[in-house]
């Protein structure tokens, strides 16, 4: 998957192995008439999904005195395990939790997940213990 | 499958050998799996309405009964595969959509999408013209659909009474442009008794019962006058002081959510949000038992909970710890006073 950015939070890649910010250089979209944009390429193995998301979702202010951003921490350790999750249910997770985080106001919220095909489990899985 | 017997007539559950297969796709989240079942029923000349009601349906009730052996995300990617299956049967009949326009979607907040998504399919089946708006529809983008399209119904659904409160000001402003409201769902209480108090139009358990209601010559054509009811002053008091008892309890439980493991323990319990959410969640369940009167409606929380936690070998002292400082924190509010006690009674000891 190649990717550029303009100025957008890191994309987050969710693979098994855990969650990573990608950082890509580029001036912001509409910001200057010549803008560059560096482009970053990711592999994704099946179930693997790279989750790109605008500001709304990073700066959703919230938490017990309702001022503390959502955040780019918070977001990862949301995403931490979601690699066996169809794209639309890791969407929906990013929305739900960026909506009920923010106590006041909200700011326009857009979710896009890129996912590899989901590898299916094999056959009579074993129930995780409780 | 031999003996699988095609008959028509009244409505059936899916064969044991066909649901338990349907299961196990959703717990592999094996999506083509899923889809090939639900859609081999269709083949096999099952109506796509019991496909929905007899299939899809129980298999998300079981997919809820077991979340204290599954993970969340286990459960959300079940969930997900069932809401697809669930718009690929419908997709699959085509219908003229001549009985009118009903417009559905989940309250603010309520992210349980699909029982609606079955209702939606069904009512689709049955000859309306559907328009699905998903889960937790923000009530501006709601109220300005209603106002632009001007449907003949408007059905809510809604999972978890926590949302009810804020869901009384959406419905009213609903029956304001004139169009009935229809609610479903567990979270308007158990035979719907608290979407009576807040004023809809109808309720209904599921969604054969809205399609009958809506074909009987009984169905409201015009909104009626909903009710008033703002929760009195307990209810504005405790919504007034939400970040003040969230901080005191939070402060009781040294930064830990109620529901986190002991000291020590590692791994984490899969359980605890943000220990200010949990926090929040129980003030959030006392208002709404507040709003609607309804001790029962903290009590039942509080034992699900209690069971939940149980069922992970958890101890029940922190959210005995919250339910101590609300009833120190709100000792002249009465209604309050109640619902804690019937909560701290349902926590057990």
């Amino acid at each position: 998957m190649r990717l550029a950015a303009g100025g957008h939070p890191p994309p987050m890649v969710v693979r098994g192995s855990g969650v990573e910010p990608l950082e890509i250089p580029g001036m912001l979209v509409g910001g200057v008439a010549r803008a560059r944009f560096a482009a970053r390429t990711v592999d994704l193995a099946a179930g693997e999904a790279c989750v790109l998301y605008t500001d709304g979702v990073t700066e959703a202010r919230g938490g017990v005195d309702g001022d503390a951003e959502f955040g780019e921490e918070r977001l990862r350790r949301l995403l931490e395990g979601c690699h066996v999750l169809p794209a639309p249910g890791i969407a929906e997770r990013v929305a739900q939790h960026a909506t009920a985080w923010a106590v006041t106001g909200r700011d326009d919220i857009a979710v896009l997940v890129v996912q590899a095909p989901l590898p299916v489990a094999p056959a009579h899985p074993q129930e995780p213990s409780a | 499958m031999s003996t699988d017997r095609m008959t028509t007539g009244a409505p059936r559950a899916a064969a044991p050998s066909v649901a338990d297969a349907f299961f196990d796709a959703l717990t592999r989240a094996d999506e083509q799996g899923a889809v090939g079942i639900a859609l081999g029923r269709l083949d096999a000349g099952t109506p796509a309405q019991d496909v929905l009601l007899h299939l899809v349906g129980p298999a998300q009730e079981r997919v809820g009964r077991h979340w204290a052996a599954w993970t969340v995300a286990q459960e959300h990617a079940a969930t997900c595969i069932n809401e697809r299956v669930a718009a690929a049967v419908g997709v699959r009949t085509r219908t003229d959509g001549q009985r009118g326009h009903v417009v559905m979607g989940c309250l603010d907040g309520e992210w349980h999408a699909l029982p609606a998504r079955i209702a939606a399919e069904v009512l689709r089946l049955a000859g309306w013209r559907v328009t699905f708006l998903g889960a937790s529809v923000p009530p501006a983008h709601l109220i300005s659909y209603l106002n632009e399209h001007g449907p003949d119904v408007v059905a809510v659904s809604c999972a978890l009474p926590i949302h009810l409160p804020s869901a009384h000001r959406t419905i009213a402003a609903a029956q304001r442009t004139g169009t009935p409201v229809l609610a479903g769902g567990p979270g308007f209480g158990p035979d719907g008794r608290w979407a009576a108090t807040l004023g809809v139009d109808a309720w209904v358990p599921g969604a054969a019962e809205a399609v009958a209601l809506l074909e009987s010559p009984g169905w409201p054509r015009q909104a009626g006058p909903g009710r008033a009811a703002d929760g009195g002053a307990e209810y504005a008091g405790l919504r007034g002081r939400r970040a003040e008892l969230v901080r005191a309890a939070l402060h009781r439980l040294g930064g830990a959510s109620p529901l986190a493991e002991p000291e020590g323990a590692s791994g984490g319990n899969g359980l605890e949000g943000q220990p200010h959410e949990d926090v929040g969640r129980l003030v959030d369940f006392l208002a709404a038992a507040v709003y609607l009167d309804d001790a029962d409606l903290f009590g039942e929380h509080v034992g699900w909970l209690a069971a939940l936690l149980a069922a992970r070998d958890l101890p029940r002292t922190g959210v005995g710890a919250v339910l101590d400082v609300l009833a120190g924190e709100l000792h002249d509010f009465p209604t309050a006073q109640r619902c804690l006690h019937r909560g701290r009674a349902a926590l057990g000891a």
